[in-house]
């Protein structure tokens, strides 16, 4: 279990990697930040069993990919086509146009995507990965090889 | 494989942000969240003592209160003096004010109702001999001595206010803080809404400046009014200056974190401030929730000027209402006063103040949003 003193320290230690996970599976710095906060809210209220958790970077993850699906299903219901995602234009828009493989990685099927950002933003061994999205390791390793892939042939 | 990663990581390497703003803003929004939920259950208490004391009087006295028990031909006397409510069923509705009847809805904290916190404060200030009692215009002692005595506590403790005429006690770094904030107008009529507050009756503990104005979003300001500033506050300050040219909060959504104070909570209904220590108090009615424009005309009626004719009709309005409360608690007659009265507080500013920025915010729409 990762030692883990206090909150504070782990959210420091945490906050801004968890942000740019949460940019790649969103599109907007804006929503990643909110996203993030939010996850980290709700596990600072479960603090004291979160820090005894194997990997409380995890649930937080976890945590934050669910808020992510729960404000796009509710952008979906209320049909709006481009509220705060997709061509959304924020602050971050200039740093965005030049990180180009944060887009290709975007363009990724979600699981792919997933697998990838918790193996290279969030620095997870395989098993780790594998845990938190409660798969085997081989399928960690199967979405990360085909991800790969897709990368390369989008460049190619 | 490596490549993907060392890519990624060089991609996001240029996103810069604001880790430490951003731990302030979860701590306020769970701090925040965990006083709602105390609110919630202090509530649902409420609620069931209130139920309860209904049954209680039905039985005792064969039906429960309804409606306005002001009665054609009572006595006067015994609807200017609260107390002598003490024996009658309306006591009960009067200990335990529901939301409806504060000037922000969802309110529940202990006292219900625009500026009553205001009206304590003076009472008490005036009762301390630090305050100017016999400099006030009439109506506005007649509106204080219409106002029952209660005690103002949070966690056990008490405070003390005091409430004066300010422009003396703002520093002109506040002052200039006002201005880039407000605006310079609402900076000149922010004299009027400023109110320092004492805690605890020390002398030497740090003095706060209270600026309640409704421009921008939802906008308290917490300050140290004191001419020392301590070095943490004079930082806060410049960090407080710095953040206002942004014109926007860090975090985009919450207000406590507005001027940076790391133990600042501004709640958008019951304003808890936290400063220095982990003491703070509710100031109940100077919200943005419609208190702030009633406390405004309750500071010019405390300032020793000559009130006009709109300020003493409104004042006035103001005792009948809380002797309409002292006897007939959450009445929809009072209801309907308060509102009609802040529709007429809101044209008295609107009179003396033109319109501020924020005057599509409903007065009465939910609080802290």
């Amino acid at each position: 279990m990762v030692s883990v003193p206090t909150f504070d320290v782990f959210f420091e230690r945490e906050y801004e990697r968890l942000v740019k996970a949460v940019y790649v599976m969103t599109s907007s710095i804006t929503e990643a930040e909110d996203v993030a906060q939010e996850a980290f809210v709700r596990c600072l209220e479960r603090w004291e069993r979160v820090r005894q958790m194997d990997s409380p970077i995890g649930y937080v993850f976890r945590t934050a990919m669910n808020l992510n699906r729960k404000r796009i299903r509710s952008i979906l219901r209320r049909r709006d086509p481009e509220p705060q995602g997709g061509a959304f234009v924020d602050g971050m828009h200039a740093v965005d146009e030049r990180i180009d493989i944060v887009r290709l990685v975007r363009d990724l099927p979600f699981a792919q995507r997933e697998a990838l950002v918790l193996t290279f933003v969030l620095g997870m061994t395989t098993d780790e990965v594998a845990a938190i999205l409660g798969i085997a390791p081989g399928s960690v390793r199967g979405r990360i090889h085909r991800a790969r892939q897709t990368l390369q042939g989008r460049e190619a | 494989m490596d490549d993907v990663r060392d890519r990624l990581q060089d991609g996001l390497r240029a996103i810069d942000l604001d880790v430490e703003g951003a731990l302030i803003a979860v701590h306020t929004t769970a701090r925040r969240r965990a006083h709602r939920r105390r609110a919630g259950v202090i509530g649902l208490a409420l609620a069931s003592c209130v139920i309860a004391g209904a049954f209680l009087f039905s039985v005792f006295y064969g039906s429960a209160p309804s409606g306005p028990s002001i009665m054609p031909g009572a006595p006067p006397d015994r609807l200017a003096d609260p107390t002598t409510c003490a024996n009658r069923p309306c006591t009960v509705f009067r200990s335990f004010p529901v939301g409806s009847l504060s000037a922000c809805p969802t309110d529940v904290s202990p006292v219900g109702g625009f500026g009553r916190g205001a009206l304590a404060a003076g009472k008490r200030a005036a009762a301390s001999g630090s305050w100017p009692w016999d400099a006030a215009h009439p109506a506005t002692q007649a509106l204080f001595a219409s106002e029952s005595d209660y005690t103002e506590r949070l966690d056990g403790k008490p405070f003390d206010f005091s409430v004066m005429s300010i422009p003396q006690r703002v520093t002109p770094a506040v002052q200039a803080l006002v201005e880039s904030t407000c605006g310079r107008e609402l900076a000149a009529a922010s004299r009027d809404l400023v109110m320092t507050v004492r805690r605890g009756g020390d002398e030497t503990s740090l003095d706060l400046v209270f600026v309640g104005t409704r421009a921008g979003p939802r906008l308290w300001l917490a300050l140290p009014a004191a001419s020392e500033l301590s070095e943490r506050a004079q930082g806060d300050l410049a960090e407080a200056q710095r953040q206002n040219t942004r014109g926007t909060l860090p975090s985009g959504r919450e207000i406590g974190v507005l001027f940076g104070f790391p133990e600042q909570e501004v709640r958008g209904c019951s304003d808890f401030v936290e400063y220095d220590e982990p003491r703070g108090f509710c100031m109940d009615g100077w919200s943005g929730g419609g208190g702030s424009r009633e406390a405004a005309l309750l500071a010019a009626g405390i300032s020793g000027r000559t009130l006009t004719s709109q300020e003493v009709g409104i004042l006035e309005e103001m005792v009948a209402l809380q002797r309409l409360r002292a006897s007939s608690g959450a009445s929809a007659e009072a209801a309907e006063l308060e509102r009609e009265i802040s529709r007429e507080v809101d044209a008295w500013w609107e009179l003396n103040y033109g319109k501020s920025a924020d005057d599509d915010v409903p007065a009465y729409g939910p609080c802290g949003t």
